[in-house]
């Protein structure tokens, strides 16, 4: 038997984004401003981590910079707790909380 | 000192003795902060000497000495029950006392169940993989000491990167350097320093060697990460 969230009109993947992005399990990673890390680490950080291109990982790095944090990815919790270690591990300040908090 | 630079498949920078010691010195300290213990300390110390000092060698012990296993793979629940700073009857690690250890194992949340879960699930994972890439920049130093030089393999850089930001945390923790301007105002001390007659106090002596030393690391790791952003841009 198919579980009730099984449809086959889409990629699986995709089906896992929706059901993140749209229920209460939605998550965020934060990124925190600090004193020692540099513009172009945070900036390496998110191209190497992510795969954002420059420009997104230059957007992020700033807002970071000038507001203090940003918001550097969304999912279900256990995600985010490895997003968040992966954070820690490359030395940024990194939290995570319910989306929308 | 001379910055890393792309040379083939590796980032090569240029350390005297003196600079390679003091580097070496902080890394210990950090994986010690991070709970290293002597075998492991000793064992990053003690490379085994090799009688000749041929290139290719030296590079086989460079290239070795980056030999670290990635993050994850540890039973961490098991792992986390038999980690030394789980006081006992908890179930996992809780957040350390010391302020240099809090930033290199922050935490992760606001909430202290998240922030408890967290750490019981990442915490001792993320503890050895900090202290095996603090030891192993000791290792990569020892190894590179006759030529005067710290090499990486790309694709081993970013464990260096990492080991160089989590020495410059604790050193900017005991410095109090807690937000840019305090940060920006290290470089004007510095400056001020090098003008006057020198430090008039032991603890001011000591202030200025970390000060010295950060202002020191954070020009090599600007250079690493240009380097690293360059070889994304293929």
């Amino acid at each position: 038997m198919l579980a009730p969230s099984a449809r086959l009109s889409l990629p699986l993947e995709e089906v896992d984004v929706a059901e993140e992005l749209g229920t209460a399990d939605a998550w965020v990673t934060i990124v925190w401003n600090d004193p020692v890390n540099l513009m172009s680490y945070v900036t390496y950080v998110f191209r190497s981590y992510f795969g954002h291109p420059q420009e997104e990982a230059e957007r992020l790095m700033l807002l970071v910079h000038h507001e203090g944090k940003a918001v550097v990815s969304t999912g279900h919790r256990e995600k985010m707790e490895v997003d968040v270690q992966a954070m820690h591990s490359y030395g940024l300040w990194a939290t995570m909380q319910r989306s929308g908090q | 000192m001379r910055a890393f630079r792309p040379r083939g498949e590796r980032y090569v920078a240029r350390l005297e003795e003196v600079e390679r010691e003091v580097v070496a010195q902080l890394a210990t300290d950090v994986a010690e902060v991070l709970g290293a213990t002597p075998v492991q300390l000793a064992a990053a110390q003690g490379g085994e000497e090799v009688s000749d000092g041929e290139e290719s060698g030296i590079r086989v012990r460079e290239a070795a000495a980056w030999d670290v296993p990635p993050l994850g793979g540890v039973d961490h629940v098991l792992a986390s029950l038999a980690d030394p700073s789980t006081p006992a009857g908890e179930r996992g690690p809780s957040e350390p006392v010391d302020p240099a250890l809090r930033r290199l194992l922050p935490s992760a949340s606001d909430d202290a169940e998240v922030a408890a879960e967290f750490r019981r699930f990442t915490q001792v994972d993320l503890r050895a993989h900090k202290i095996d890439r603090l030891l192993a920049l000791v290792a990569a130093l020892e190894a590179g000491a006759a030529k005067e030089r710290l090499a990486v393999p790309k694709e081993r850089a970013d464990l260096l990167a990492g080991a160089l930001v989590d020495i410059r945390l604790v050193i900017a923790e005991r410095l109090g350097l807690d937000s840019d301007a305090s940060a920006d105002a290290l470089y004007s001390e510095l400056a001020d320093a090098e003008a006057g007659d020198g430090p008039d106090s032991v603890t001011a002596a000591l202030r200025l060697q970390l000060a010295t030393a950060y202002a020191a690391l954070t020009w090599l790791q600007e250079s690493l990460v240009t380097a690293q952003l360059a070889d994304l841009d293929g």
